[in-house]
């Protein structure tokens, strides 16, 4: 009985191993197959890890809303690797005063679905959007009207002349009319058809369990087809746990939209032979101290003067980028900018700031070694920052550190992404907040800055000075070089004296990639996942 | 008031075991206390960033130039803090939730056995990510969410254990002589179950003390108050683990494990050496 029952196992188990070694045979032929189908210079898949997280496959998602532009949906234009627009669903466009501008769409342009873009699909979009994002105001509020004359035609009138408003448009990613005009709610609307698009590549799946977003290349795109078959996102809730995959090969790209990697992961990297690294200059700011100037005492320039010394930039520097960043200047805006001006470094000197606090009659009357207003009341100004930023919370600590030494005491106040994108875009109850710049938010408004600044936009530091306000004006409506180039110098000037922001630290954009992987191309809007990239890829 | 006491066990010795963890907790207790005799520096003196172990920082420094031994060092007082203290609200709640419902009986008894059976059917670590991701990130929250969450088990043992009791003949004594309810409770239930309380105290604190390292290594703690749980959610978001900075990550780690150990060995029964369930 006992050897009957040996036997029975012993050809179980050969039965088993059988199926194993078939099994493994067919898996190695399925994925030769796999590999053989694409023609030799195509990528079959690239695996991008990310710790950026898409909550739902919605275009409103801010994160999904970021890859869409990037693979799925397009605008009217694109910027390219410069920083200037080329022409995307448009061919080209005309306006004669910056107010009008008329669009020629072009008319091989089709949706993942088959239907054909037309004119009536961008009036619906700018509308809709007006309609249903009150946020979008902030950048599109200055359009007047929106008319579709033919299929191919677009005509968008401006309440005002606006000279950057192609940089603006570049961003509004354009939805399908037939999808959405029955849509009421569209940040609610997660149903696989809000991420149709007319992009290189169609979304395929959000696996919200497995933090994975699927693309597949889109072969009737107008563009030709792109040179990498599947794109995969893999959510990391975490740096370390991505860069420890990326290391092994389990991810082709880390990336982060408008950043680079933190600079203590560089050594290690280095020593990879698979792992290429490049590092591009950064054109947006990594942090900035942000002051609500509409609010008191921080309408004061003095009093943002005096903190503007208290912090040890050197040091910053140091701990935060290593030698991957450069030293802050008070005219704010990154240098690499067009018509950037050169401005006093900023500088450290508690002692200045100690004094400069101390004529503003901001003293510690109680003596409990942190200053009272001049009104002789408790002084503690709260320091808003994300909580899921580890870097800003550390360099948040570092501020209450340096203002805690010339005696004031700071409060941190910890928000997640959506509380505090609530508290700075729209509720404006912040007093200070720290938080970083991106490429297309520097140039949003009229640009250096002023869509932060300027309280008529986003105005995270609502700037309503009206000689503020007056430099953006011009800058909106003046298309002459040279007045372009003082009003530039101008705005720069403004900040270095006015200081309602200052950058705290400013890291350089370091992105590791895939060195078996050549045709990479750099972007300063969608960094290395650029278009380029999408179309340029191939093995190395 | 009467003390009943197990004939079988002796009641002043002390087993091995828990004496192992006395002597870990008095440590632990120690080292919160002289924190700022025993640490080298300042723990918030920031300096150079990511040192090794040297004979100036025998542990390196961490991603802003602390000093990693100092900031262990004072850490242990928020660990600590946070696992006595949600553990106590654990154990306030759930003894009364148990005494309540075990000597009262009828509807009281039904009512709060069901809550009980509520919280406990809601899968805790979820709920308390969620509300811990709700809530702004604070310490006092954390402590909030696990007292809140972690007496149950408490109220059921200390339930169990108030209906042997009710009916014991002291009780009853007590009783005929016009003792009024509260007098009883305080005086003959609790002292009675006091053994059962202070095991389960001491595996609240530990839960504690785990959930919240749980909590802080997913970046759901109070980062501006570090505990062991908050060093090592630092040293897998700013390259700690990528760069095998082991004596960043493993010295809290080996610490929440001994603490925790420390209150599971003051629990355990001295003879039969058996855990209560937690």
């Amino acid at each position: 009985m006992c050897n009957k029952g040996d036997e029975t196992m012993k050809s179980s188990l050969q039965l088993l191993a059988c199926c194993l070694i078939l099994l493994c045979l067919s898996g190695v032929g399925l994925a030769s197959q796999s590999e053989s189908s694409g023609s030799p210079e195509r990528i079959s898949k690239l695996t991008v890890g990310t710790i950026n997280q898409i909550n739902e496959a919605n275009p409103w998602d801010y994160y999904f809303g970021v890859y869409s532009m990037m693979l799925s949906h397009q605008g009217l234009v694109r910027f390219n690797n410069n920083g200037d627009v080329d022409p995307e669903i448009a061919a080209s466009w005309d306006t004669e005063d910056l107010q009008t501008w008329t669009f020629h769409l072009r008319d091989d342009v089709t949706w993942h679905d088959g239907q054909p873009l037309t004119a009536q699909d961008i009036k619906f979009t700018i509308d809709y959007d007006l309609e249903k994002d009150p946020l979008s105001k902030s950048y599109i509020g200055t359009i007047k009207s929106v008319e579709a004359p033919d299929n191919k035609t677009v005509i968008i009138t401006l309440e005002k002349p606006d000279y950057n408003f192609l940089k603006t448009i570049a961003v509004v990613k354009v939805i399908p009319a037939h999808i959405f005009k029955s849509v009421a709610e569209p940040k609610k609307f997660n149903d696989r058809e809000a991420a149709i698009g007319c992009g290189p590549y169609k979304f395929v799946k959000f696996d919200k369990d497995a933090g994975t977003v699927t693309y597949q290349a889109n072969d009737r795109y107008w563009g030709g087809m792109p040179a990498i078959d599947t794109i995969e996102l893999r959510m990391f809730k975490n740096p370390d746990a991505l860069m420890l995959a990326f290391q092994k090969g389990e991810v082709d790209l880390p990336y982060y939209y408008s950043k680079g990697i933190s600079y203590y992961y560089v050594p290690n990297l280095l020593d990879n032979k698979d792992i290429g690294i490049e590092v591009y200059p950064e054109r947006g700011i990594t942090n900035v101290l942000w002051f609500n100037t509409a609010k008191e005492p921080f309408d004061n320039k003095e009093l943002r003067s005096a903190l503007s010394y208290a912090l040890n930039y050197e040091e910053l520097k140091n701990m935060f980028t290593a030698g991957y960043g450069t030293l802050p200047s008070a005219g704010w805006v990154p240098n690499g900018t067009l018509y950037y001006t050169k401005t006093r470094t900023l500088t450290y000197d508690a002692n200045k700031s100690r004094s400069m606090l101390d004529d503003l009659g901001f003293k510690d009357v109680d003596g409990d070694g942190f200053r009272e207003t001049p009104q002789k009341e408790k002084f503690q100004p709260k320091l808003l920052t994300r909580s899921d930023l580890p870097d800003s919370i550390r360099a948040a600590e570092m501020l209450k550190k340096y203002f805690a030494a010339v005696g004031i005491d700071v409060k941190i106040d910890l928000a997640d992404k959506s509380t505090h994108g609530e508290i700075l875009d729209e509720k404006k109850t912040h007093e200070m907040a720290l938080a970083g710049t991106t490429f297309w938010g520097m140039i949003m408004g009229e640009g250096y800055g002023s869509g932060y600044t300027d309280s008529r936009y986003y105005g995270w530091s609502m700037v309503d000075d009206p000689e503020y306000q007056s430099i953006v004006d011009s800058l909106s409506s003046t298309q002459d070089k040279g007045k372009r180039e003082e009003l530039a110098a101008k705005i720069q000037e403004y900040y270095a004296e006015q200081m309602p922001q200052f950058a705290v630290y400013s890291l350089n954009i370091i992105q590791p990639y895939n060195a078996n992987y050549a045709g990479w191309e750099y972007n300063p809007l969608h960094g290395i996942l650029s278009y380029g990239t999408l179309f340029k890829l191939h093995e190395a | 008031m009467m003390i009943l006491h197990d004939r079988k066990r002796i009641p002043y010795k002390v087993s091995p075991l828990r004496l192992t963890g006395w002597l870990i907790l008095i440590f632990f207790l120690l080292l919160a206390l002289l924190a700022p005799f025993i640490a080298p520096q300042d723990p918030c003196k920031t300096g150079t960033p990511y040192l090794p172990p040297s004979p100036d920082h025998l542990l390196g420094t961490n991603d802003i130039g602390q000093d990693i031994l100092s900031e262990l060092i004072y850490a242990s007082r928020v660990s600590l803090a946070i696992g006595l203290l949600a553990g106590f609200m654990s154990i306030v709640i759930g003894v009364a939730v148990g005494l309540l419902a075990g000597y009262f009986r009828g509807w009281v008894e039904e009512l709060l056995l069901a809550i009980g059976d509520l919280v406990l059917l809601i899968p805790g670590l979820p709920l308390m990510i969620i509300l811990a991701a709700y809530l702004s990130p604070s310490m006092w929250n954390i402590i909030l969410v696990v007292g809140l969450l972690w007496w149950c088990s408490t109220a059921r043992v200390v339930h169990s254990r108030v209906l042997q009791l009710r009916n014991m003949p002291f009780v009853e004594a007590a009783r005929a002589l016009g003792c009024s309810d509260r007098y009883i409770i305080l005086r003959h239930i609790l002292v009675n179950a006091k053994e059962i309380v202070y095991a389960k105290f001491a595996l609240a604190v530990a839960s504690a003390m785990l959930t919240e390292a749980s909590l802080s290594f997913i970046g759901l703690g109070d980062p501006l108050n570090i505990s062991w749980g908050e060093m090592i959610h630092f040293a897998f978001s700013r390259g700690g683990f990528a760069n095998d900075m082991w004596w960043w990550y493993l010295p809290p780690g080996l610490l929440i494990c001994a603490s925790v150990l420390g209150f599971v060995l003051i629990s355990m029964e001295p003879n039969s050496r058996k855990f209560l369930e937690l």
